[in-house]
């Protein structure tokens, strides 16, 4: 059995956006320095001071942030795809699919900045995946706010080698049921490609609300209640074979989610099915924190993945849950062999 | 025994802004009446809604959340000895009340805010005078403006307010702003409990999540204002400070408590096991949560119980109180004190 690390992360650093388009060569984002040693912010494990940060169309945005000091740069930033490889082997990871970092954070509401910024990443992704094709997977970065742009970059990463496509839990300020998106699901259907939301939000309103909380309510909850909000407007009913994936956000809110929806089904005369998130092709990745014997009558044990986090160092991370998975006895070895294995396969179409 | 119902409400109507201040007459609410029926939307129990408020510019519903399984004198306080024996009906001793369109966000005028505010609470004391031992009620503070906030909350004291009204945003901004610590500062001198319940007050979330059904919109904020209080340690500023979140149900309190203990856990720190009972945080929980599993989190004297009377939606269950009596899901004793002791010590009965 093969062990697929469902969530692990590219840092993307200057080389990620040498692929931009000599056309928005000065949407390039930059990188800023902090000279200033008064006010220093911290990264997420406390050890280092953050001095650099990108600068994109105008706003700063972390750059150090959330780095996992269990990984060496050339390997989060993908410098070095052996060392990258090296590591996986280490821990036992046959396969890892990628997601990106500082894009998971409200960025631009300019859709030419997002295109610029969206096809250089795709492009870093694509060559990043022809260095081991069979082993780095990949989800693309659609510019969500031009739809036509967006079924390019579908277009070309299917053929480059992506296997899903990346989404927050709110896009361009909207919420993943609305109409706007219908033809994004309609395409990702068709190429046979999952949508993957990712703990992120991509609304500067709601953003600007828990700017300073801690990530539970600005990245975490937007994806649960893009959940709800998905099954409860039987948004996956008009996409039959469209998988849907609810990454880095744990599995442990899923019994709460499922007793609301339950509750306004039963207010509407239906009843929630026993197995909601099989009938819509829904997975969760759940974390080696979560409680799983509860957990999984709920979920269904063919709907769960699991994700290191890889090159992060935040609550979801744990470099090793791959193997806690499967040794620390929570689950049965035929479940622990399905989140590993079988149902990431079947999320991202391996 | 008695049984307190932790959450019930009061379905504002035109009467509860005659108790308008004069000088704010322009401000009072008007109701409009649909007139075109091509395009109607439904209330929760799907029938159409004719009325609504017009508050501040803005088209409010009227009608959208009511439990037709109460009268409607009952509801809007028309016929108070009417509620109460309904509430005899129910088994209910006392009703906390909490007002039903102000859950949503109203207004960003402060005049406007002080004005609704104002004439809601007053409306509530009179209310409250009926019937003083059987129906308390939360206060609804003018929080544009801190200062006639304490004016409202030492008037409301003072008239049978037994808790401060918020949601799970305000002014549109997170409840561990520094802005609110003068509120649970006097919250605490009165012995008032902060009462967080479903809703928020930001126009910015509710147009994000505008037609959604209200998990998001209502019932998250206030699951992440828990959140954000706990990890900010904003309760241990104010040790006898007690919080209720309300009508969000308690199945939410694992998933809640494991993410923050991860948190913890990375600032080497370890969550402790009581920790809302540490902090007198106080939920709501419904019939319908999975109380075993909930309740080693909460802990049994955290949990309170209550019908969202008046209401039709997901927290309703006009015999919630009596269900989680007979059920045997909890045990008789923890089932006595989520109906009553722990309801009295959350709101200072």
């Amino acid at each position: 059995m093969g062990a697929i690390d469902a969530d692990a992360h590219v840092v993307e650093c200057e080389r990620t956006f040498e692929y931009i388009d000599p056309e928005y060569h000065d949407l390039k984002p930059r990188v800023m320095v902090q000279r200033s040693d008064d006010v220093v912010e911290m990264d997420n494990e406390g050890v280092a001071a953050q001095k650099e940060y990108w600068v994109i169309d105008g706003r700063l945005q972390p750059k150090e942030g959330n780095i996992g000091h269990n990984t060496t740069k050339e390997s989060r930033e993908m410098a070095n795809v052996d060392i990258r490889l090296e590591h996986m082997d280490e821990l036992e990871i046959d396969v890892q699919v990628l997601y990106p970092t500082v894009f998971l954070r409200a960025w631009t509401q300019d859709p030419t900045v997002e295109y610029a910024i969206s096809k250089s990443y795709n492009r870093w992704l694509a060559d990043i995946w022809k260095a081991a094709p069979d082993r780095l997977k990949w989800v693309v970065m659609p510019p969500l706010q031009s739809m036509g742009r967006t079924m390019e970059e579908l277009d070309f990463a299917k053929e480059n080698g992506a296997v899903g496509i990346f989404l927050r839990g709110l896009e361009c300020e909207r919420r993943l049921d609305n109409p706007y998106f219908f033809p994004l699901y309609e395409r990702a259907e068709e190429l046979d490609m999952p949508i993957c939301f990712h703990s992120g939000n991509n609304s500067f309103r709601v953003r600007n609300i828990y700017a300073t909380e801690g990530g539970f309510a600005r990245s975490k909850l937007p994806v649960v209640s893009a959940f709800h909000s998905l099954l409860m407007n039987d948004i996956p009913a008009k996409y039959p074979d469209l998988r849907w994936g609810f990454i880095e956000v744990s599995a442990q809110w899923i019994p709460y989610a499922l007793n609301d929806l339950g509750l306004r089904f039963k207010r509407k005369g239906r009843r929630m099915s026993d197995t909601i998130l099989a009938d819509n092709n829904f997975y969760v990745a759940c974390q080696a924190t979560d409680e799983l014997d509860y957990i999984l009558p709920y979920a269904g044990e063919n709907q769960l993945v699991v994700g290191t986090d890889y090159g992060h160092a935040d609550t979801s991370s744990e470099i090793e849950a791959l193997r806690m998975v499967k040794n620390d006895g929570k689950v049965s070895a035929a479940v622990a062999d399905k989140i590993l294995e079988a149902n990431a396969r079947a999320l991202y179409g391996l | 025994m008695g049984a307190i119902d932790a959450d019930a409400h009061v379905v504002e109507c035109e009467r509860t802004f005659e108790y308008i201040d004069p000088e704010f007459q322009d401000y009072k609410p008007r109701v409009m009446v649909q007139k075109t029926d091509d395009v109607v939307a439904l209330d929760n129990e799907g029938r159409a809604m004719r009325e609504y408020w017009v508050i501040d510019g803005r088209l409010q519903p009227k009608e959208q959340n009511i439990g037709n399984n109460t009268a409607r004198e009952s509801r809007e306080m028309e016929d108070i000895p009417g509620r109460l024996a309904h509430m005899d009906e129910l088994g209910v001793d006392v009703q906390v009340l909490y007002p039903t369109l102000f859950l949503r966000p109203i207004t960003t005028d402060p005049t406007a805010e002080y004005a609704f505010c104002y004439a809601y609470n007053r409306w509530l004391v009179d209310i409250w005078k009926t019937a003083p031992d059987r129906l308390r009620w939360a206060v609804m503070p003018p929080l544009y403006s801190l200062d006639k906030a304490e004016e409202e909350l030492r008037f409301a004291k003072a008239n049978g307010a037994c808790g401060v009204f918020m949601r799970g945003l305000e002014c549109d901004r997170r409840l561990d702003n520094p802005y609110f610590f003068p509120l649970y500062e006097l919250a605490e001198e009165l012995d008032m409990a902060i009462c967080l319940h479903a809703g928020n007050n930001s126009f910015e979330l509710n147009d994000v999540y505008n037609g959604e059904g209200g998990f998001a919109r209502g019932k998250l904020p206030v699951v992440s204002a828990f959140h954000t209080l706990l990890l900010k340690e904003i309760p241990k500023r104010y040790p006898k400070l007690r919080w209720g979140f309300i009508e969000t149900s308690a199945q939410w309190v694992p998933y809640v408590l494991n993410d923050i203990s991860l948190r913890l856990l990375r600032r080497g720190r370890r969550m402790s096991d009581t920790v809302l009972a540490d902090n007198n945080f106080y939920v709501a929980c419904q019939v319908t949560d999975d109380l075993e599993h909930v309740l080693p989190y909460a802990g049994d004297r955290q949990l309170v119980v209550g019908t969202d009377y008046g209401h039709a939606d997901t927290s309703s269950e006009i015999e919630a109180l009596r269900l989680l009596k007979d059920e045997g899901k909890v045990s008789a004793a923890v089932a006595d004190r989520i109906l009553d002791a722990n309801a009295r010590e959350l709101y200072g009965l």
